[in-house]
Formats: structure tokens, sequence, C-alpha cells
């Protein structure tokens, strides 16, 4: 008969990201393997607690289902030897356990074939022989050692049963049994079958089903709480109960920022709100089982109390100093060893600000330049320092700086990490880029090297945000001219000792590398490669050419014109002749027609920005150079004609060349 | 306030827990240390593959955090109960629950919670993977599997339970600020303990002569690179001790940058490395004239 089966594994708790990681997989590789091994059943289950990872398959068959299988034996030559079996013949059945046999030809070439039906084992032998081999090799992103043994956390309980009967399944030197635990504090639990297990574990406060434990906590918290709090919450209970405190109402007066710092990121508490979004003295918090309520909050409310005592504490020290007066203090602090202190970055932030306003009112620019670091001398930054920039924000506000100013600093902060938003205003943006470019060129200049994982001051996520402002800002900037009076600035605010040109060519190195980088994780790499002709390319601009080849890519006019420039720079073998063409040379109409029609295009495409009528005016190359080639031959006998005409195929592939490199584009099928 | 709440009888207790699971009771390593991982008795002891089962009081020293003794919750100066298990126990967490329940919270009452929280000692090479018991939200200890020390992946990873002592008898003793504890004996920690906070806070933070420490980091570091010469090992790492506290007086004054910091970290860890090093060589001498 066909029963369900469970293996749970009882384990010291879990990484959240290996919790992610199995959810994500686990449930299909143990079907995968399931089947692999032969064994029928209806569907599996894979639940996750942070102290078991249960494996629970419905009807399951209780032997192997194996199909049967033909095996080869020796050619008929062989085998029968007048019509008798030879010693060959019997020896091959005997070894197959088999007792009749056929004749196939194969190839050409008769030969015995025996139907062999492979030995079933019982799923319960498989189940005991194999499957903790199968789990021991799954890739843990986090493993552990521990008395010998490997694994993502020590195993110390394996609870297995199919059906009523308990399984042998030792693993790490724990035997496995019927009885499984219950909560941390609560007794163990008898399993008397598999088909009872999950209703023994609600019955003993055990919710196996993470997303329910999920909707629990998500259902008693405000409804903009973050997720990743309440998942947090989720991966780390068993049974959550949501329950509530409160603090003094005298800690409510500092930045809500902090104090939702602190709450949610760092305890995983939820803060509480009024209707109108203010802050409200209570919080909430998730208790993992039935426990004495009161006595838990307790603990809760002496740790957030202790916490935003200790904020609040920091946060009227700092108020003692305004923002704009704490030159002193951060020309106390460096910023990178060898390239000063804070002060004299921001000096420099300045001196980029006044030269690279990119369209931003400049008062205001320079504003934000001269307090974007001014917070990171606070207490409330040197204890929370993810709140860098935010407390910038804050306290230039209570000192009264300009709003837009008070934003800008935040801003440009962004984006901190992948998945963060870009800046949201120009101000922030530029200050952004500068304040990038800034550190890049500094730590470059004194030979900083990014290789492998190499990475010691994180320049590749410096990097990283400079390249998607970039992208997705219109910031008329020239990155060679900022990196440029970057470099300038720390040879002569600085007096720091390196060479100008070859750390230029350095961060250009390390630009386009990213850059290419960057745009093939979002675009079609031919295209990429097509449109990066030119040094410090703008990443915006490149996004709007990529973005013309996607529409016109299907188009027969362009293909047309990628197949004219890839003849071409066969035939000039990309060396193109850059001497003016001499009309005086011309012999043929098509050489005449391709160049006066080429000239008006070129002037055409030099004056105009917008790529879309670029593009269109080299379709109109098109006919006239397919005519040109049908008529003309370029190889000729005349030197003179034929270094002419060499001119004048260059010129056409230089003129394409300025919006990109039409060889690239790749089309299907060949071409 | 019952009197057998008091800091001194949390100590007793679970001295007296650990003792009757086997470990023996140690005196704290006589010099100044940022944690209990640093006292040879753990350091030393964990490089070796004998089973060993050890817990001691260390004194803990963290100028960054001294306060001036006002402030309520940080001080320059803890207390840490740390216990060492090797080879582990298979039901070592539920020991630690029940020495929980053993000083006064009983876990049916109480929400203990396990947070990842890998740990590491950058200046002794070490590194382990572990939580942080949360008692009722509090980080009350930390609860480590040690992977490597000293630079050396370890074979029979011991598990380290550090108790943060104050913390715990805080709770215990219902008081906000650490100084309001009972010590014990009708003392109460300020009584003991506040002039000696604002003293070294003091010292650490403004008076400390960064140009002598700089110079005695660098005489302390040459001494232990000498006695390590000489195959002496326990005092070569007891100068990596010393020049460890006063990388981290230099660093709580913020004397050190970036560069300077990784530069001064590296030369501690050298040394700590070149300890067990040694130990290691020794363990496998050992082996080879058994065999």
């Amino acid at each position: 008969m066909n029963r369900d089966l469970l293996i749970e594994i009882g384990v010291e708790e879990l990484p959240y990201s290996s919790m992610k990681q199995m959810l994500g997989n686990m449930k299909q590789q143990f079907s995968d393997w399931l089947k692999n091994s032969s064994i029928e059943f209806d569907s599996t289950v894979f639940k996750l607690t942070p102290r078991r990872m249960i494996f629970y398959v419905k009807n399951v068959c209780p032997v192997q289902k194996i199909l049967p299988q033909k095996v080869k034996g020796p050619p008929v030559s062989i085998a029968l030897k007048n019509g008798e079996s030879t010693p060959a013949l019997n020896g091959f059945l005997k070894k197959c356990g088999a007792e009749s046999y056929n004749v196939e030809t194969i190839k050409g070439q008769d030969y015995v074939v025996a139907t062999v039906s492979p030995k079933c084992l019982s799923t319960k032998e498989v189940i005991e022989n194999n499957f903790h081999e199968w789990i021991k090799k799954y890739p843990f992103d986090k493993n552990m050692t521990w008395n010998g043994n490997h694994f993502v956390r020590p195993v110390r309980w394996v609870c297995s049963l199919y059906g009523n009967e308990t399984l042998n399944v030792s693993m790490f030197g724990i035997d496995s049994s019927f009885i499984s635990r219950g909560l941390r504090g609560f007794e163990p639990i008898v399993v008397a079958e598999a088909e009872k297990y999950f209703e023994c574990m609600e019955n003993n406060f055990v919710i196996t089903d993470t997303q329910e434990r999920f909707e629990i906590i998500s259902n008693a918290v405000r409804s903009d709480a973050p997720i990743e709090i309440i998942e947090r919450n989720a991966f780390c209970t068993e049974y959550p109960i949501v329950c509530k405190t409160e603090f003094s109402e005298k800690l409510l007066g500092i930045p809500n920022e902090a104090t939702q710092t602190m709450i949610e990121d760092h305890l995983i508490c939820f803060t509480m709100k009024k209707e109108n979004g203010e802050l409200l003295n209570s919080f909430q918090f998730v208790m993992n089982g039935p426990r004495d309520e009161e006595k838990v909050a307790q603990g809760y409310k002496k740790v957030v109390t202790a916490k935003l005592e200790d904020s609040s504490f920091f946060f009227f020290q700092d108020r003692k100093i305004k923002m704009e007066n704490r030159e002193s203090m951060i020309d106390k602090m460096v910023f990178i060893r060898g390239l000063g202190t804070l002060l004299q970055k921001t000096k420099r932030l300045q001196s980029l600000s006044t030269k690279f306003v990119c369209g931003q009112p400049v008062e205001m620019l320079q504003r934000a330049a001269f307090l974007s670091k001014m917070d990171l001398p606070s207490h409330m930054v040197s204890e929370l320092p993810e709140l860098q920039g935010t407390m910038g924000r804050i306290y230039a506000s209570l000192d009264g700086e300009n709003p837009d100013v008070c934003i800008a600093i935040e801003d440009a902060y962004s984006p901190r990490r992948e998945s963060d938003t870009i800046p949201k205003t120009g101000i922030g943006a530029t200050l952004g880029v500068l304040d990038r470019v800034d550190t890049l060129a500094g730590a470059l200049a004194i030979g900083t090297a990014v290789s492998g994982s190499a990475d010691p001051l994180g320049l590749r996520r410096q990097m990283n945000g400079l390249l998607r402002i970039l992208y997705s800002k219109e910031i008329k900037i020239s990155l060679k001219d900022v990196f440029y009076s970057a470099l300038e600035l720390y040879k002569k605010e600085n007096n720091l000792d390196f060479d100008l040109e070859t750390t230029l060519k350095k961060a250009k190195g390390f630009y386009m590398n990213r850059l290419k980088l960057f745009l093939q994780a979002l675009h079609r790499y031919d295209f990429v490669n097509a449109v990066l002709i030119n040094d410090w390319g703008h990443p915006s601009e490149l996004k709007k050419k990529i973005e013309l080849l996607k529409e016109n890519a299907c188009k027969d006019e362009f293909k047309t014109l990628c197949e004219s420039f890839t003849r071409i720079k066969n035939i000039t073998k990309g060396k193109y002749n850059e001497q003016i063409v001499d009309e005086s040379l011309f012999e043929q109409i098509e050489e005449k027609e391709l160049f006066s029609q080429l000239k008006i295009v070129m002037d055409k495409i030099n004056n105009t920005i917008d790529y879309n009528t670029q593009i269109e005016e080299m379709y109109s190359l098109n006919k006239l150079i397919e005519n040109f080639f049908d008529n003309v031959l370029v190889n000729c006998d005349e030197n003179l004609a034929k270094e002419n005409r060499y001119r004048l195929i260059s010129a056409v592939n230089l003129l394409l060349l300025k919006f990109c490199d039409f060889s690239n584009v790749v089309f299907q099928g060949g071409n | 306030m019952k009197e057998n709440f008091s800091l001194d009888t949390l100590i007793k207790n679970l001295k007296t827990f650990w003792a009757d699971n086997g470990c023996i009771t140690l005196p704290a390593w006589d010099m100044e240390v940022g944690a209990g991982t640093m006292s040879p008795y753990t350091f030393f002891y964990v490089l070796s593959d004998d089973p060993y089962k050890a817990c001691y009081v260390q004194p803990s020293r963290r100028p960054s955090d001294g306060r001036y003794g006002n402030n309520p919750n940080r001080v320059y100066k803890h207390h840490q109960m740390q216990v060492i298990l090797q080879p582990v126990p298979v039901d070592i967490q539920e020991l630690y629950v029940e020495s929980l329940a053993f000083v006064g919270f009983p876990t049916e009452k109480h929400d203990i919670r396990f947070i990842e929280d890998n740990w590491k000692a950058p200046t002794l090479g070490a590194r382990g993977v572990g939580w942080e018991v949360w008692l009722d939200g509090m980080e009350v200890t930390q609860f480590t599997y040690f992977q490597q020390v000293g630079g050396y992946t370890l074979t029979t990873p011991a598990v380290e339970i550090t108790y943060g002592l104050e913390r715990i008898s805080m709770y215990l003793q219902e008081k906000d600020s650490i100084y309001d504890l009972q010590y014990g004996g009708g003392k109460k920690y300020q009584y003991l303990r506040k002039t000696e906070e604002y003293e070294q806070s003091m010292y650490c933070h403004e008076k400390a002569n960064h140009k002598r420490l700089y110079a005695l980091f660098g005489l302390y570091i040459q001494e232990g690179e000498m006695c390590f010469e000489q195959n002496l090992v326990w005092p070569g790492y007891e100068y990596a001790l010393k020049c460890s506290h006063i990388f981290n007086i230099l660093d709580s004054a913020g004397a050190l940058s970036v560069s300077e910091r990784a530069q001064y970290l590296g030369r501690v860890r050298s040394l700590a490395r070149k300890a067990a090093s040694i130990i290691i060589d020794r363990q496998k001498g050992e082996a080879n004239n058994e065999s």
C-alpha cells in the first residue's frame, strides 16, 4: 500500500541566506532525486523552519519501479553453434539473470539480446541507504565544520517515517527515530505515522510553512512595514506571536529615521505609526511561541529604551554644533590614507562643482558639496553608519539650510547598493557623480589596483554607482574632463605626486571596462560592442544609440547599411584613408553620385544631435553604395583612381563610424 | 532585591553549572585583553585536537566603549563568562539553554532566539560561525563554532560560549544602569568600578601619549618576535596581547588612519599567527614522537 514519507532534519538555527536558497530550489531537487532513484510518488512537499528541514512525499510506492532493460549480448555467430547454445551464451544469460533471449540486428549484425528486470529495492532501503549522501551534496551557500562533520549547521535529530514504519536515516552520527522536537523548552513530539506529522506539529506550536508564518506577522503589523523585517522574523521563529509594548514618549524627540533604524533594522521589531504617519511611542515585537508575554515585553522594552536613550544623547550632542561649523572636525578625519582629510575632499568637491555645474543652480550645488561630509563626525553616524547622508539631510534641515540642498546631501549617496534607486534630484545626482569621480581618481592616483577579488576601496561599487547615475540621468558632462580636473586637483591641492597622464589612462581603462560590463548586463552584446567606439563614451548617449539599434535591427535598410559598412571595412582591412577625396579623379557617374550625396549627409549629420535623423540620413546612402560596388572596380589598374576610390569608401565608413561600428551587429541566421 | 541575584551569584551559578558539566574553572588571564577568546586558555587549547572543557570569567577591555562612567550600558571594561567545549557535545544548545534557566531565565517563560552572527577576530586570524543569542530581544551571549584560529583551519572545531555578565545581571536585577547593579556583599557596581571607568576613559580618549604608545607598540612587537625566534611561544603571545591593547587605545582615540589601522592590525595578527604556527608544529612533533 502506498504511504506518505517523512524525513525531518533537526538542525541548530539555520542562516537566513541558506533558508532562502533552500526555499528556492530544494523541492525541485528533491523531486528530481526521487525520480532518479526510481521512486514513484504523487507529490513532494518541502518546508522549512529555522530548526528543521522537512522533506515530505505524498503517496509513495513501497518499492522502486525500474522498467525492464534490454542488454546486448554476444553476436549470434558466437552465441549459437549449430543451433546449440554455446558457453558464451549461457554465461551471458546467467550474468543477466535471464532465461530467454531475442535476436536483434544491430548495425547489420545479429546479436543476442536479453530483457533484464533489474532488482527493485524497497523505498525504505533506497531512502535509508542514499538520502543522507544526497543531502550532504546540496551546495549550501554557507557550510561549517563541527566534530569532523560538514553541513550548513549541526544536525541534532532526524525524524523519519514511511507510513507508520520508522526509517533508519542516520547522518552525521545522529540516528533517526519517530520522535521530533517541539519548540525550545517544550516536550518532544511523538510522530506515530508520517501522515499525522503536520497535524502533530500544528498542535505543538510549530508552523512549518514559512509563508504562513510570514502572513501571521504581516497581518499584525502596519501595512507599510518593511518586507525584509517581516521576512527575517518569519525566518527565525517557528510560531510567531506579534506582541506590543511601549517606550517613554520622551524618546520620540530623535529623528524618525534613527528610531526606525534602531527598532527595525537592528532589533527586527516594528515601529508603529499614527494615521498621519507620525511615530507612536510603542512598537511590536515577535515572540517565538507562547511564553510569558509580560516578561518578554519587559526585555524588549529594556533594549529599545537603552538604544533610544543612547541615540537621544547622541542626537542632542550632535545638534550643539551646526553642520557648517564642522570644518575643523572633518579636517581630523582621514578620507583615504594618502588622499588627505575629509575637509580636503570637501574642498575638491567644491572646486569640481564650480567647474561642472551640469545645469544645476550653482549656489545650491556648491552648498550641498560644502555640507556633504559634515555629518560624518557626528555621534549618530559613528553609531549608525548606515545613516550617513540621511543624518546630513536631517541636521542640515534643522540648521535651516535650503530644503533642496538638504535633500541633495542624502540623495548624492544613492545608489548605496545594487538594489537601491538612483538620485531623484538633479543636484543630488550631480554631486553624486562628482563625489564618485573624486574618489575613483584619487584611489587610482595612489595606485590602488582592482583585480579579481581584490578591490580594497570598493572602487567597482563606486564606478557602478557612477555609471548607473549617468545612464539614467541626463547629466551633460565630459567624463574625460571631469576625471582630468579631479586628478589635477589632487596634484594642486593635495600636492599628491603621480603621473597625471598615466593615471588618466588607467582611469579610462577602468571606466571603459566597467562600462562595457554594465551595458552588457542590460543589452545585446553585439549592440554594446557596436556603440563602444569612443573612449569615455557617455552612458546615456550610448543608451540612446543602443535603443535606436534595437528599433532598427529588423529593417532591411539597416541590414543593407551594416553589410555595406562591413564590405568597406573588409576591402580597406579597417585601415581607412583619411585623405580628402579628389573629385577630379572620378571617372564614373556612380562615384560622383555617391560622393555628392555623402557630402549632403555629412552636413546634415554634423548639424543634428538627433540620432534618429542621423540614421535615416545614412540610409539614403544605401542605394548609391550598392550602385557604386555594382559598377565601379575599386582595385583598378590606375593607381591614382584606385587610391581615390579607397578615399571615397573610407569617407563613407568614417562618417558611419561617428554613430557606431555597424560591422559588430550580428544578424540571426548568419550574415 | 534578592541578594541571590547579585552579579557575584550569577558568576557563581554559571561556574557551578559548567563545572557540573565537566568544565575546569580557570582564573582570568592576568593581562589586558579585548575579549575572552584572546586568553591563552582559549587560543592555545582550541588549536589542539585534544578534548578540552573549561570556563573562566575574563575582564574585557574595549577602550572605544569607554564613556567616563556616564553611560548606563557601555563601559571600558566589562566581564565575560567564557566557556570552551571541545569536541562539541551533541546537546550543546540544550545545555546552554539550561544554563540560562539555571541562573533565572526558564525558557518556557522567556524567548531565547539564536540569530545568525558569524564572528571574526582579525587580530587573532580567527573566525567562526554561530549566533548571537537574544534573550527577550537582548543580546546576552555570543555562541560560536570556531572554524579558524591564528589563520589555521581547525580539524576539531570547539564551541565558544561567551556570556555578557553585566547585561544578564542587569536583566536579572531589573536595573536600567550598569552602575546600579548589586555586585554582592552589599556593594554596588558603582562603588567598585565608576572611578575606574572615568579614569580609564579619560586616559584612553584624552591623555594617552600616542607617541610613547607607538614606540611601545614597536618595542613589544620586537620583543614578541624575539621570543618566537627563541621558540618561547607563551611570552611571545603575551606580547601580542600587549600590542593588541595598545592598538585598541590608539584606535579609540581616532589616532589611526584607515591604512595605518590595517597595517597595525596586520602586525598583531602576524604575531598571533606565529604563535599558532609554533603550537601546531609542536603538536605535529608530539604526534610523530608517539607514532
